[in-house]
């Protein structure tokens, strides 16, 4: 509710009211465009030309559908022009991988208790394919909603399910492999 | 299996907790900076729409039809008026409370759109 009102206020002429809308989406706008563009530099211009782009649509900003979606859809596709591309997702393949093992579950349960998972989930996302890093980002972290993600990245839902289920076991599978590297480091 | 997913599907999260990319410091600031060089921005104005063309035709038909009912009303019944005035005097009350209402209605809704628009 209190996006409806700041946006109002934008809409009445003021414009500081924009600063709330900036503080609380820039970091997942961040993390949206980082994710495409694998770059800082490159990311923190594409959110900011986002912000801009977002501010001369705002009128034209529909109440019915969610702020937060249509501003990620900004942004992703603001992320896919500075990228030059048309689209960030590879073809579809109807093939699903194999589900998770014991072992893929029981090395991220260990990962989950240390100090360090937050740089080693960086590394591990960082590592992945853009596409898979974005939909588990938007899934996983942002608690976009299927159709949310449909509605950014225009994807159709079976596509997305597919996605995020290889995309899941990719990540387990990084997890897995960075367990056993410092098993052998150790010994 | 839906329960291995479920269960994945929580540790998944918990492991994506607080994960996101943390933005450069004075990211906020810069955007600001640019949007302040923007025009502020107006509320869009709407366009009220008028009736449409089936709409203005089908209330011309209606109101032709109104002025021939009351033409064929005077004519058949020529001989009596007196009667007929009679008549209408009895339903004139009710007549002038349903006017009232919908009138009413309608100068009620057109306050309330203008409040809108102005607010």
């Amino acid at each position: 509710m209190d996006e409806q009102r700041w946006i109002e206020n934008i809409l009445a002429g003021d414009t500081q009211s924009f600063s709330c809308l900036v503080t609380k989406y820039q970091q997942m706008a961040f993390s949206i465009a980082f994710r495409i563009l694998e770059n800082r530099e490159e990311a923190e211009e594409a959110v900011q030309d986002s912000y801009v782009k977002m501010y001369r649509a705002l009128p034209t900003f529909q109440f019915g559908s969610k702020f937060s979606t249509w501003f990620y859809r900004i942004v992703y596709h603001t992320s896919l022009s500075a990228l030059r591309q048309q689209r960030l997702f590879s073809s579809y393949d109807e093939a699903t991988p194999a589900d998770l093992t014991d072992d893929d579950i029981e090395s991220a349960t260990e990962i989950l208790q240390r100090e360090d998972r937050k740089e080693i989930i960086t590394k591990v996302l960082k590592k992945m394919p853009k596409d898979e890093a974005l939909l588990l980002s938007l899934y996983y972290l942002e608690e976009c909603s299927i159709d949310e993600i449909r509605q950014i990245t225009e994807l159709t839902t079976s596509n997305i399910k597919v996605k995020l289920f290889r995309g899941r076991k990719h990540f387990y599978e990084s997890l897995q492999k960075i367990a056993k590297h410092e098993m052998v480091n150790m010994i | 299996m839906n329960s291995i997913n479920q269960k994945a599907d929580n540790l998944t999260r918990a492991l994506l907790k607080d994960c996101r990319e943390t933005p450069p410091k004075g990211m906020d600031l810069k955007i600001m900076d640019l949007i302040q060089k923007e025009a502020p921005l107006k509320r869009p104005v709407i366009v009220e729409e008028g009736y449409s063309h089936g709409g203005i035709i089908a209330l011309g038909i209606g109101c032709l039809l109104l002025i021939l009912v009351g033409l064929l009303l005077l004519i058949t019944h020529k001989n009596d008026l007196g009667t007929l005035y009679f008549q209408i005097r009895e339903s004139f009350p009710y007549v002038l409370s349903i006017l009232s209402i919908v009138s009413f209605f309608i100068f009620f809704t057109m306050m309330d759109r203008l409040m809108t628009y102005t607010k």
